[in-house]
């Protein structure tokens, strides 16, 4: 529903009242074609809020070309005939389908529903305010969504990185960091945006490849890349794309002459004042909460943290204040894609544990006539052709194309189309395949990527087996790309038609199959993440048995006090351990080891050791959250040699317990990134900076005479965390930034120790006596992950730590389908954000088990019985380990070989049906004879 | 006794006679670009001090009796110091005062102007006495006050 | 006070990426949902993204 806002929830979790307000869109969005005819013809430009105001729009116009729903609006504001009767009207005079209605009314709608989450998302901050970036004055300075934008091929510039003053390239650009974020001064956002640094690393990378030979420098206060692969991407930045960073808060951007340049006045790390000229100053906006979505958090009562973002507790990360209302993403707190697409999930695991006794009781089925059935019928063949408006028509002669088609062998009709995507145009070619008895259908079109299922589904709705469908894309791999010379081009459209009208003739109807699903999930892994996934499994109403290598749950948490809020751990440790062992639908086991895993989605068999006895376990899902282990640093820094020195948690437990040396010392040194980036463990272990912080101001507020040091280099306390380290350094404890090729080096002094440091604000070598020595040191993955991603058969990555499917998209998923991962497992991450991945690997794992049976594509590989001899050449090929080898004896006492394939695991790539040597596999619907008349009608002339 | 007597600066003095008309500017007689340079004291000191910094009155002013204005880069609460706050004016440090002010000096290149005015004695001698030798940039510095005095229009006697 | 049973949908508030993974999630899950979206179109801030790290896949 877009266009709407909420103006009002009442009720309570399970039952809420929702009011919402939906404004008037001004075209009807059943006749819409987008067609774009409208804007073209519009007189008022506006300015573009999707491109952030560096370009125009129309005031009829459609958000951007691949927006969903695709559809036009006008926008009340700017419209002139909205705003002055009878003039103007364009639009609706020129519209084709009748679509424009002036007279649209906002509704009010009142909807009743269960749960309610909260994703309202952020603003960039406005740098205009502040006047000393030169924002809104200066126009080469940007913020980095206009960057965003002009990086953009869809944006103002096609993407050619050019001076919005002047139009010249850009050869020297600049980025600053931290602007609207960690900032009292010129704005009250003094909690870190989180995603600014690694943007603009990226941003800075995107724009080397745009422009050669490109200059660009980053000046930063600390580098925050602390998820996952982003150290890694820093290094790489520095070294491979040689991107400068430079440790400094620029002050402000003064324009230099009249030109539109920009100069940067700025003192570097050796203390040395510097003056730089730049073509381009990005400014790394942060995320703020929108004004309207603060107001709605206070109409219904959702509590706000002092820099209103969602206040919710650590040990229920998507939880509001609010029962029944979840929320995620950057509302709940300043966060990259990953962190959202997670939280988004585990919302849905908040909300499915909620209303699981609802499930499936208001959701429909789609239901289709049943199947006409077409076999031994001739070919009858319908071609489509498509103008596309002018994408396609503007080059290729459509007419000619449609003519062509009718005289290819089995095409009994051929119509042409302006759009075959319209809705009309679907009700059309439902109305032909039935009065003409059609059996196949060629839509030469665009690109089945986006359009194949809504063409399948208008052919399913005319009763015809979805699978009788071929496209031509006469779009993408014509008129886009040979746009200069339309006689080739239209010759090359007949060429793509005859291939097509040669497949489908020769396909047939194909049946998609469907696997069962075993309603059982299966958590290796009893820390933190393993039992918060279990217990929401459990209590969305599913079996789960949850395996734990010690004699005890809760893994590393074991070691931990508070989160970062200071919210107690052990507490809510101990009631969590509780819940889960009294949970009937959790079968707990305790010093038991994973030994063996074979299946696919929906049908695991996991056999498990404990005590010598072996157990067979049936599962539809996998959910592994094996942990981490903390790095012992032997030999470094003094560890192991001298008594003082301590890692982090080894810390925390000797101070709980009292030990005189921590309450009597008087000095404190923590050295920050012990193990981590570096090239061994290139990586950041993201939880050390929050909690040396934390330990560093619990000594000062015991003592405010004492001496903390903290010796960092990037201090990562990020998003909300920045208020930590304002705190440590009101209280005084001292911050110094030390570099890799100059760490501290530690020696044995005739009381406690001495650390030697270089001091990067008074250039000179600081020699500290301390009485203790933290050391923050890496997190690691669990050893055995690796053992386990053998028996999974799940990739694990260059650290050690178990690779997603897709880094930003599918944060928790395997490439293996039904395999999901949580916790330190994945990666190091803080108690809070563990427990979000645990609940969002639960909610995906979910969708699957919450189904009786997963329908699965049509397109896998088919053996052909006669033809395959069981030589087993497609086994190896196969990248999904779908092909397994079948051996018997016949009646006869004659052994026989052959293949099968497990539909499930299948992707239907093909690189069996290329391997075998006798036509003995092929995937339905590229079978072999399709392939080979497809390339004979391509070579025909 | 505060509660007896009005207290306040020669910005608001000045900008009270303007506004109430009690003074009349002849605009014909500084026809020359005239640029305007923000005090810390009276600027940034003022605002994080007080709340208020008096930025927006002296422009009024100056543009009122001077119209070829231009501002410097950056401006008001961003403007440079001019080099001899916190008594670098009095003080036997010449050449490091002469040196922090080089960006004062290229501030006001930038501008083009001939005139400046400096609302604090301070900034106004060592834009005038030293600045303007040193870096030799050929200006005329004014007070805001003398700026006003300058360009009265005296009433006729009867 | 409205029945106490448990009504199976579920409205989510924002269509950017946070808010279409839980609909997604939710949807695939058994439940009915209303994905209300302020403008015109769903996708958010993230459409707006010229490429993400690190496949720099197009963020559309």
């Amino acid at each position: 529903m877009t266009l709407c806002e909420v103006t009002d929830v009442t009720g309570t979790e399970g039952n809420f009242t929702v009011k919402i307000k939906e404004h008037p869109r001004y075209v009807d969005v059943d006749k819409c074609i987008a067609c774009g005819i409208c804007a073209e013809k519009c007189p008022k430009k506006v300015e573009d809020e999707y491109n952030a105001g560096t370009a125009k729009r129309k005031a009829i116009y459609v958000k951007y070309a691949q927006a969903v729903p695709l559809k036009y609006q006008i926008d009340p504001e700017h419209c002139i005939r909205l705003n002055k009767p009878g003039k103007c009207g364009f639009c609706e005079k020129f519209c084709p389908s009748g679509a424009i209605n002036f007279d649209d009314k906002e509704k009010l709608h009142t909807i009743n529903v269960g749960s309610i989450i909260l994703a309202p998302g952020f603003d960039c901050f406005d740098p205009k305010e502040a006047g000393i970036w030169g924002y809104g004055r200066y126009p080469n300075v940007i913020t980095s969504m206009q960057l965003e934008r002009y990086l953009s091929a869809s944006g103002p510039t096609e993407g050619h990185l050019v001076r919005p003053s002047d139009g010249k390239p850009v050869r020297k650009m600049a980025f600053l960091q931290c602007v609207g974020s960690r900032d009292q001064n010129r704005c009250s956002n003094e909690y870190c945006s989180s995603v600014c640094c690694m943007y603009a690393i990226k941003e800075a990378v995107i724009a080397k490849d745009h422009v050669d030979g490109l200059d660009a420098t980053i000046f930063f206060m600390d580098m925050r890349t602390f998820g996952k692969d982003f150290e890694r991407y820093y290094e790489n930045a520095k070294t491979r794309h040689g991107i400068r960073f430079v440790r400094c808060r620029v002050h402000g951007v003064e324009p230099h002459g009249s030109d539109g340049d920009l100069r940067l006045h700025y003192i570097n790390e050796e203390g040395r004042q510097i003056e730089e000229y730049y073509d381009l100053v990005v400014l790394s906006v942060g995320l703020e909460t929108p004004q309207q979505v603060k107001e709605l958090a206070a109409k219904i009562g959702i509590q706000l943290t002092p820099h209103n973002f969602a206040a919710t507790s650590a040990f229920s990360p998507v939880l509001t204040s609010r029962p029944g209302i979840f929320t995620c993403g950057a509302f709940a707190g300043p966060k990259d894609i990953p962190q959202s697409v997670m939280e988004g999930s585990a919302a849905a695991a908040g909300v499915a544990d909620l209303l699981a006794p609802a499930r499936y009781s208001l959701t429909q089925e789609k239901s289709f006539p049943p199947e006409r059935d077409v076999s031994g019928q001739e070919p009858r063949i319908g071609v489509f052709v498509c103008h596309c408006g002018s994408n396609i028509a503007g080059v290729v002669d459509v007419e000619a194309v449609a003519d062509y088609a009718a005289s290819l062998p089995g095409v009994v009709h051929v119509e042409r189309n302006l759009f075959t995507c319209s809705q009309d145009t679907q009700d059309l070619m439902k109305k032909r395949i039935e009065e003409q008895g059609l059996n196949r259908i060629v839509v030469a079109a665009c690109t089945p990527r986006t359009h194949e299922p809504l063409f399948r589904e208008t052919i399913k709705a005319a009763g015809l087996n979805e699978y009788l469908l071929e496209m031509a894309n006469l779009r993408n791999h014509d008129s886009w790309v040979h746009s200069n010379d339309p006689t080739k081009a239209t010759e090359k459209a007949k060429d793509l038609v005859r291939m097509a009208v040669a497949k489908v003739a020769l396909q047939s109807p194909l049946k998609a199959e469907s696997v069962g699903i075993v309603p059982v999930a299966l958590v290796v892994g009893g820390g933190i993440a393993g039992m918060e996934s279990a217990l929401s499994l459990a209590d969305q109403g599913f079996e789960v048995h949850l395996i734990e290598k010690r004699k005890y749950l809760g893994g590393n948490a074991r070691h931990l006090n508070h989160t970062w809020t200071y919210e107690d751990i052990p507490r809510y440790l101990d009631g969590l351990v509780k819940k889960v062992t009294e949970n009937p639908l959790i079968h707990l086991y305790l010093e038991s080891e994973v030994i063996d895993a074979k299946g696919f989605v929906g049908n695991f068999v996991t056999t498990i050791q404990q005590g010598g006895k072996k157990k067979e376990i049936k599962h539809g899902i996998g959910i592994i959250a094996t942990g981490g282990k903390g790095y012992r640093p032997e030999g470094e820094y003094g560890y192991g040699e001298y008594e003082e020195v301590f890692t982090a948690i080894e810390f925390d437990a000797v101070k709980k317990a009292g030990d005189f040396r921590v309450k009597r010392g008087r000095t404190f040194v923590f050295i920050q990134c012990v193990g981590s980036r570096q090239e061994d463990r290139l990586y950041c272990s993201r939880v050390c900076c929050t909690h040396s912080v934390q330990a560093a101001i619990e000594l000062k507020k015991e003592d405010p005479s004492r001496s903390v040091y903290i010796l960092y280099r990037d201090m990562r306390t990020y998003g909300q965390r920045e208020a930590l380290f304002k705190e440590a350094r009101m209280l005084g404890v001292i911050f110094i930034n030390y570099e890799l090729h100059g760490r501290p080096k530690v020696k044995k002094a005739k009381q406690g120790l001495t650390v030697e440091v270089w001091d990067h604000v008074l250039h000179r070598p600081l020699i500290i006596n301390t009485d203790v020595l933290v050391l923050a040191t890496a997190i690691e993955p669990n050893p055995v992950s690796k053992e386990l991603a053998k028996l999974y058969k799940v990739p694990v990555d260059s650290d050690g730590f178990f690779q997603e499917a897709h880094a930003k998209l599918r944060p928790v998923d395997f490439s293996v389908d039904g395999l999901y991962m949580a916790g330190l497992a994945h990666y190091p991450k803080p108690v809070e954000e563990a427990i979000a991945q645990a609940k969002a690997a639960a909610a995906r794992a979910a969708s699957i088990l919450s189904r009786k049976e997963i329908p699965l594509e049509a397109t896998k590989a088919q053996v052909v019985l006669e033809k395959c001899d069981g030589c087993g050449l497609c086994i190896d090929v196969c990248p999904y380990q779908a092909i397994t080898l079948l051996e018997g004896v016949d009646d006869q006492g004659h052994p026989w070989k052959r293949v099968e394939i497990n539909k499930a695991q299948c992707k239907g790539c093909g690189l069996c049906q290329g391997t075998c040597p006798k036509d003995g596999v092929y995937v339905a619907g590229f079978s072999s004879q399709q392939l080979r008349a497809q390339i004979e009608a391509a070579l025909a002339v | 006794m505060l509660e007896r007597y009005k207290i306040y600066s020669v910005f608001d003095l000045l900008l009270e006679y303007y506004n109430e008309g009690r003074i009349n500017i002849n605009r014909e007689i500084h026809k020359q670009r005239t640029t305007y340079h923000d005090p810390c004291n009276y600027g940034r000191k003022s605002l994080k001090t007080f709340g208020h910094g008096y930025f927006e009155e002296g422009r009024i002013i100056t543009k009122a009796c001077a119209p070829n204005f231009v501002d410097m880069e950056p401006n008001r609460e961003g403007n440079y110091c001019c080099g001899a706050g916190g008594g670098a004016w009095a003080m036997p440090f010449k050449t490091e005062r002469v040196f922090y002010g080089r960006i004062k000096a290229r501030q006001i290149q930038e501008t083009g102007a001939e005139l400046v005015i400096a609302p604090c004695h301070n900034c106004r001698d060592q834009i005038k006495k030293s600045l303007n030798q040193e870096y030799q940039l050929g200006i005329e510095v004014k007070y805001l006050w003398e700026l006003v005095a300058d360009s009265l229009v005296l009433p006729v006697k009867n | 006070m409205a029945g106490t049973e448990k009504v199976g949908s579920v409205t989510v508030v924002g269509g950017g990426v946070a808010g279409i993974q839980a609909a997604l999630d939710l949807a695939d899950s058994g439940y009915f949902v209303y994905l209300i979206e302020r403008s015109g179109a769903i996708g958010g801030a993230m459409a707006q993204l010229d490429k993400t790290f690190p496949t720099n896949d197009c963020a559309m």
